[in-house]
């Protein structure tokens, strides 16, 4: 028990967590719906700042400022959905990362507000002084255990509904599913702005479980990041995601001792995998 | 049933339609025929929403309809299928027709109505091309269309498959559902179609019966040649 209860097993869980509710958010857009996007980590970024700041400045409690950060995720999510309503491949993925640098640019320079590249100082989820750190951190685990809980019955409950099958035939042939009355532009801004909304939480979560923040928490190596850990569980699949984060990131921690070789083993591990399974760990399953 | 009137559109400095007036009545199949790049794609794009014409009005029920895009024509019951089927896939042969009716039983009798209940459950990729075409038509069926168009149903198909789809277009037409029909394979759309109307470089030329347009010296012409 001792183990389990060990603050570095439980920190490395709750990251683990935060990367599995990033994959999964961005595999409904990317994975179930079929369009790559790549603002996703920016999303996080800008949930963590909102969350912050409306934290800091307005002295707003974070039970309030957690549902604003996710209502802007989710505002923003939209018009980014709405904004490239006819870019597809290529074309959607430079708008969204230029967004996405341009966001992160954006947070960098505004240092009289953010504090920039130096990073913001967040309250805590809850004072040092309350608990003990293992007691903070198994509060904190079931946090991100129930929003990836509730994440997954959501997408769950989506696939198997008549939404479901619409976002499968979109992933399919867009125009054909729109010739045959799917509401696709409709269902585009639905899908940008709930996978935004729900990665803004993730963040806005993190920023006040880490209680520091900085812009490269929405650079594009935490896109990637969140990529290769959906395409390598599985993309479009309900767990792979889940299945792709947890691993890569336990990997990750397990691979520290081998110092700086740490990122080669990690890579060559990652591109193993990709190797004898290019459709992902469980790719292939629904 | 569906009526266009003077429907222009031009891609950069190409004028692809230079106002074209088209009617089709309930229960009425034209065919709509022309050399390539006449317009006859387009014009479709235009009337399923597809593309958004410069300017001309385009009349359902007599009723003017600004078709926003695909989904919008679909609702209002203008259903299309492609000149290459485009399955939904992934889906199966059932989910495929019901994406288009959340009604099972329309969606089982639009698979019946082509023939493909026995493979509702067959993935649609796996289909062959007749069966892809069959489906295309199931799906508009399922749409409960006012208006179906055509895009080339007999192109790549055998002889004994341009018969089946032959009498399937007829049975349509015998349901009350206007039909635009475009097709180069000429034998099945002239003894097919009520009128035949034919497209040149962005304008109608030629509109009447088949017998009458088999005779334009025009349509003989710039598209059927001299020996017709």
């Amino acid at each position: 028990m001792e183990t389990v209860f060990n603050p570095y097993i439980l920190h490395v869980g709750i990251i683990g967590l935060y990367y599995a509710i990033l994959a999964s958010s961005w595999n409904v857009v990317a994975g179930m719906t079929g369009f790559a996007t790549y603002s996703h980590a920016a999303f996080a970024s800008l949930g963590a700042y909102v969350s912050a700041l409306i934290t800091l400045y307005f002295g707003l409690p974070i039970l309030i400022s957690l549902p604003l950060a996710f209502f802007c995720g989710a505002l923003f999510g939209g018009l980014l959905g709405k904004l490239s309503l006819r870019l597809n491949g290529t074309y959607l993925a430079l708008v969204t990362l230029a967004f996405s640098e341009l966001f992160r640019l954006f947070l960098t320079n505004e240092d009289q507000w953010t504090r920039g590249a130096l990073g913001l100082k967040v309250p805590l989820l809850w004072s040092d002084s309350e608990n003990g750190v293992v007691a903070q951190k198994i509060a904190a685990l079931m946090i991100f255990g129930v929003v990836l809980v509730s994440l997954m019955i959501f997408i769950r409950r989506v696939r198997r509904s008549r939404t479901g099958l619409h976002l499968r035939a979109i992933l399919s042939d867009e125009l054909a599913a729109a010739s045959l009355g799917v509401q696709t532009e409709k269902l585009r801004v639905w899908v940008f702005s709930a996978s935004s909304a729900v990665a803004s939480l993730a963040g806005a979560l993190y920023g006040h479980y880490l209680g520091l923040i900085s812009p490269e928490m929405g650079s594009l190596s935490q896109m990637f990041l969140i990529l290769a850990m959906t395409i390598l569980g599985g993309m479009g699949t309900w767990l792979g995601p889940v299945i792709g984060a947890l691993g890569l990131e336990i990997l990750s921690e397990g691979l520290r001792d081998f110092g700086q070789h740490h990122v080669f083993l990690y890579a060559l591990v990652v591109l193993l995998v990709f190797r004898w399974r290019p459709q992902g760990l469980l790719g292939g399953r629904r | 049933m569906i009526r266009c009137q003077q429907i222009r559109i031009s891609f950069g400095g190409l004028q692809v339609l230079k106002g074209v007036d088209l009617s089709v009545q309930e229960g009425e199949v034209l065919g709509l025929m022309g050399p390539n790049g006449a317009g006859k794609s387009t014009l479709f794009n235009v009337l399923t929403g597809v593309h958004s014409p410069d300017s001309g009005t385009i009349f359902l029920k007599d009723q003017v309809v600004r078709l926003r895009n695909p989904a919008t024509a679909a609702a209002l019951g203008i259903a299309r299928t492609f000149q290459t089927p485009r399955p939904l896939l992934g889906l199966s042969v059932f989910e495929n027709v019901a994406v288009a009716t959340a009604d099972h039983d329309l969606a089982i009798r639009c698979l019946q109505k082509v023939g493909l209940q026995n493979q509702r459950d067959r993935d649609s990729g796996a289909l062959n091309l007749m069966d892809r075409k069959r489906l295309e038509v199931a799906r508009a069926l399922a749409l409960r269309p006012k208006a179906l168009l055509l895009d080339e149903a007999m192109a790549g198909l055998t002889a004994v498959e341009m018969e089946e789809a032959t009498s399937l277009i007829c049975s349509l037409k015998e349901s009350g559902v206007a039909v635009v029909w475009v097709e180069h394979v000429m034998g099945p759309l002239f003894r097919t179609c009520d009128r035949i109307a034919v497209l040149d470089q962005g304008r109608i030329i030629c509109d009447g019966t088949p017998d009458v347009v088999s005779k334009n010296p025009e349509v003989l012409r710039v598209y059927l040649g001299e020996e017709f």
